[in-house]
């Protein structure tokens, strides 16, 4: 059967739909309805399955017990503000692995500068670490102490995104 | 989905003021509509998924991406047809993840399950509910939410095309197909009950 070319089975469908959304049916319907539904197979299956729907339907809202909406309505909330800590939480994770990866970087560049063989001269290791980072180079030969500056640095760079995070926490707590 | 607890109410007291502002819809507004539409979304959903600890959540998730989306619409059926539509898909959702959903819902099915019968039952109700029950799983998804949105929720045909996602146009075809089904499936589980023999 083509879908445009569909066309009712019956005319008298929505008279048998009312009838039995009204609950008359059986016997609220007049008797020509009544002959008519006997003898047409649509209004027929009609009666079947509405019947048996409206009947499931009415038990089932008997039995339904849903909760109160301050409850919802609550509940909605709390995961509201969970989704956008979440998502408020994510440049700060990004941020910690741009730190994490510089550390990593410190630390190799560190290695490599002192040429690790078991006697690590740990006086000049900042100073040399600086000469081997060609950009950190000119900062660390104009400020005296370069272990001092990496040192800094390096600890900035690991504690801001717990900042961040400390607080956007207490920001969000105080919406 | 577990109970209110004394615990929950008094979060649910000191957390009421301050959250005012994360939706669009207020609380009142909220929950007018939820009065409105919470007990028809549960029957939808424990009659679809089977399950009403499964309706629980998808009540609760419903709700909550209804209130999230913060769309406007154009009036209250149009607000109902979203947050039907929304359900309709996490249903879906879940079918598709093989999640708990299933297909036949039999009353008094497993132990603990929510008691969906009515509390006084009489003669061989249960039986045809579970009759009916046997024979909505035998039919595809889509063919099952039509044919409750149409007959036990009494909705329209573009009631049911919204809420679906489909053509109205599409929508009769569709269901007289879908009931003539279920009307065959009906009469070879309870015959003498009408319908083709």
């Amino acid at each position: 059967m083509n879908e445009t070319m569909f066309e009712p089975a019956c005319a008298r469908e929505d008279e048998v739909l009312d009838m039995l959304a009204a609950r008359q049916w059986p016997g609220g319907g007049d008797a020509d309805l009544t002959t008519h539904v006997e003898r047409c197979e649509t209004c027929r299956d009609l009666v079947v399955v509405a019947t048996a729907l409206v009947d499931d339907h009415q038990s089932a809202w008997t039995a339904a017990r849903v909760p109160p909406p301050a409850l919802v309505w609550w509940r909605a909330q709390t995961k509201a503000r969970e989704e956008a800590a979440r998502a408020a939480a994510r440049p700060i994770a990004f941020a910690q692995g741009i730190a994490a990866a510089s550390a990593v970087w410190l630390v190799v560049s560190l290695l490599r500068s002192s040429h690790w063989q078991g006697t690590f001269d740990w006086r000049g290791w900042g100073s040399r670490v600086a000469e081997s980072i060609p950009d950190v180079h000119a900062t660390a030969g104009v400020i005296p102490g370069g272990l001092t500056f990496l040192i800094v640095v390096g600890g900035s760079l690991a504690l801001a995104p717990l900042a961040l995070l400390i607080v956007v926490g207490a920001v969000l707590r105080e919406e | 989905m577990r109970d209110l607890t004394i615990a929950d109410l008094e979060r649910l007291a000191a957390g009421t003021d301050a959250s005012s502002t994360v939706f669009e819809m207020d609380e009142h507004a909220f929950r007018a509509f939820y009065e409105r539409t919470a007990r028809p979304l549960w029957v939808y959903l424990a009659r679809m998924t089977g399950s009403g600890d499964l309706a629980d959540d998808l009540l609760q998730e419903s709700y909550y991406r209804f209130l999230r989306a913060g769309a406007r619409h154009e009036g209250e059926a149009h607000r109902r047809h979203s947050l039907f539509r929304i359900a309709t898909n996490l249903v879906r959702d879940g079918r598709r993840r093989g999640s708990r959903v299933r297909l036949v819902a039999l009353p008094d099915a497993a132990a603990g399950e929510r008691e969906l019968e009515a509390t006084v039952d009489v003669g061989g109700d249960a039986q045809r509910r579970a009759d009916l029950a046997q024979a909505m799983a035998r039919l595809k998804p889509r063919e099952r939410e039509m044919l409750w949105l149409a007959y036990a929720q009494g909705q329209s045909h573009s009631d049911i095309a919204l809420t679906l996602g489909v053509k109205t146009a599409s929508v009769r075809l569709l269901l007289f197909r879908a009931r003539r089904k279920l009307a065959g499936l009906l009469s070879r589980a309870m015959p003498g009950k009408g319908g083709r023999s």
